[in-house]
């Protein structure tokens, strides 16, 4: 059996266990919206702390991130420093959401923010937000996918086929089991792409460099640009500190408010399994450490290749490692992709039906979750048709759909923290925040300083939303008080 | 300390971080050199805030546990713990959608 046969034979492998756990987790999960979307309210602390790892680490981290680190050095620094900000005020609003949860019935956080503030179009803007940013963000695993299956069959399998195989599989159990096999497979995918990163990320720089400091060394003689902060731009500039510390601030803002993560408190047992995945999460977060280690480890290899993204299969393939190690990274880097992808269909058909139609249309939970099904395939197909003419990188687009995300954050923390907001204020300040941000993604040149385009939507949202809200009729006491006072 | 006390410091903490990643606090640790266990020191250097943020929630955790098991000594059987809904979950007004 030639080398790249073997490979391939082990990713195989490899996925078919994906699926075994995917179709054996949940036989129990009730066949109730409930059991499907929020896995009955059910997941302990192993499950919880996979499952918000390995959504977080997704391909942008996997294969972005060391795309980044290579291409433009110091700048994926900003990478590293926004997950525990962002995952930090969990600890105190994941419990509180998973309160309101239990105690009003919710399953998606735009059901949170409509019991709160009611209005049908609220709840449909925020349906077709979260598509719009999730389109983006199913495209990356996708893409992600398909790169790592074109580089281990050495382009006998082209990106659009190795795609296409992956999330097929990933469609099999989100639609046979729901949530429950999210949680199950993102554990067993979690625990395989940290192992592999660490022994990864250390074993290169040695086996190129003769150690991590030593690879250092290297990159800082002959390319000292790129371990410069704020480090380089995509056409290979320096990048302003704007946009590098705008970057994080987004980032960090809009962590918390993707649905699919957001929904996890609606899942979690307890609220100390909530609170202990958050103290827990900067260790996964540490794991980025061996993914820019690889990246950087390719800076000086001698040849390149096609795209920055390629970074980690190229080197991977080129250094003569065994090929059951090559197998086994592959794998890695598909569960990265994978254990993120497969969070986000489960969660855009989610938030579509239960934000977007059943507001509209009163539909039985059996009709529901067949809705849901239809639309975790439609959202596949969208986006799959994206990932075969994106040409941006994986971190760029991911950075765009922050610029709408980290709208979510006011209108949730006035809904659980701010008795004075009303429904016109939350409204008016998504919608201008959103079309703000929209506005300087479609004309960069226009971004003051380098900024992020959430960061300036965010800057008209916040005073829309104060003002709005101050200058309108207030709410009842007494129905604000069931959502802030809990 | 008291969680509360604690939760002001997670606060300052994070907020500290925060400055210390971003301009004009990262532009203080600038430099790639010296290395830390072989890493730049940037990058040391954010590794170093992440690490403490664990630390410092742990320990807030900790205070937060501990001042519940003392509330749970004194006011036994009362109801649920902090943070706890109010209402059991399929209670009839636990599905009032507001």
């Amino acid at each position: 059996m030639d080398r790249h046969t073997l490979i391939t034979v082990i990713v195989f492998a490899y996925l078919a266990m994906t699926l075994a756990v995917g179709l054996l987790a949940g036989r129990r999960a009730s066949r109730t919206v409930q059991g499907y979307v929020a896995g009955d309210r059910n997941f302990g602390l192993l499950v919880m702390y996979f499952i918000t790892g390995a959504t977080v680490f997704s391909a942008f981290a996997f294969l972005g991130g060391p795309g980044w680190a290579y291409s433009r050095g110091a700048a994926a620094f900003y990478i590293l420093s926004y997950g525990v900000l962002g995952m930090a005020p969990w600890y105190g609003m994941g419990p509180k959401a998973a309160a309101l949860g239990r105690r009003f019935g919710f399953v998606t956080q735009s059901q949170l923010l409509v019991g709160r503030f009611p209005s049908r179009k609220l709840s449909a803007l925020m349906a077709i937000l979260t598509l719009v940013a999730f389109v983006p963000y199913v495209t990356i695993q996708m893409r992600g996918a398909g790169i790592v299956i074109e580089a281990v069959t050495g382009g006998r399998i082209p990106l659009a086929a190795g795609a296409a195989f992956a999330y097929g599989i990933v469609l099999v159990y989100v639609l046979a089991r729901g949530v429950s096999a999210v949680g199950w497979t993102n554990t067993f995918q979690g625990v395989f792409m940290v192992t592999i990163a660490w022994a990864l990320g250390i074993y290169l720089p040695y086996r190129l460099y003769g150690g991590v400091g030593p690879m250092f060394d290297h990159i800082l003689a002959a390319r000292p640009e790129l371990l410069a902060l704020p480090g380089l731009d995509g056409d290979g500039g320096p990048w302003s500190w704007g946009a590098y510390s705008s970057s994080i601030i987004v980032s960090a803002v809009g962590l918390t408010m993707w649905p699919h993560l957001f929904m996890k408190a609606f899942t979690a047992k307890s609220d100390d399994t909530i609170r202990r995945t958050v103290i827990l999460f900067p260790t996964f977060q540490l794991f980025l450490i061996p993914v820019f280690l690889i990246g950087f480890a390719g800076v000086l290899f001698p040849e390149s290749p096609e795209k920055s993204d390629f970074i980690l299969p190229f080197l991977i393939l080129r250094t003569d490692l065994p090929a059951l190690v090559v197998g086994l990274f592959c794998a890695g880097a598909l569960s990265a992709s994978m254990s993120t992808g497969d969070a986000l269909l489960h969660g855009a058909a989610s938030v579509t039906v239960e934000d977007g139609v059943q507001p509209f249309l009163k539909l039985s939970d059996r009709a529901r979750r067949r809705t849901i099904r239809v639309l975790v395939v439609a959202v596949g197909v969208v986006a799959y048709g994206f990932a075969l003419n994106e040409t941006s990188s994986l971190v760029d687009l991911l950075l765009a759909s922050y610029g709408i995300i980290c709208q979510f954050m006011p209108s949730l923390l006035a809904a659980m923290y701010w008795k004075r907001a009303t429904t016109a204020g939350v409204v008016s300040g998504l919608v201008c925040g959103s079309v703000t941000a929209v506005f300087f993604f479609l004309f960069p040149e226009l971004k003051p300083l380098g900024l992020h385009e959430g960061l300036l939507g965010l800057a008209v949202h916040v005073p829309v939303l104060l003002a709005v809200s101050w200058f309108g009729e207030p709410q009842s006491t007494r129905h604000a008080s069931r959502f802030v006072d809990v | 300390m008291s969680p509360l006390v604690w939760r002001r410091i997670i606060w300052c903490y994070h907020l500290l971080f925060l400055a210390a990643v971003t301009w004009p606090g990262q532009e203080v640790i600038r430099s790639a050199k010296p290395f830390v266990f072989g890493l730049p020191l940037q990058m040391a250097w954010i590794s170093a805030w992440i690490l403490g943020s664990f630390v410092a929630l742990w320990r807030l955790d900790s205070a937060r546990t501990r001042a519940a098991g003392d509330r749970s000594l004194t006011d036994r059987p009362s109801g649920p713990g902090p943070g706890e809904s109010r209402l059991p979950p399929g209670s009839p007004s636990g599905q009032d959608h507001g």
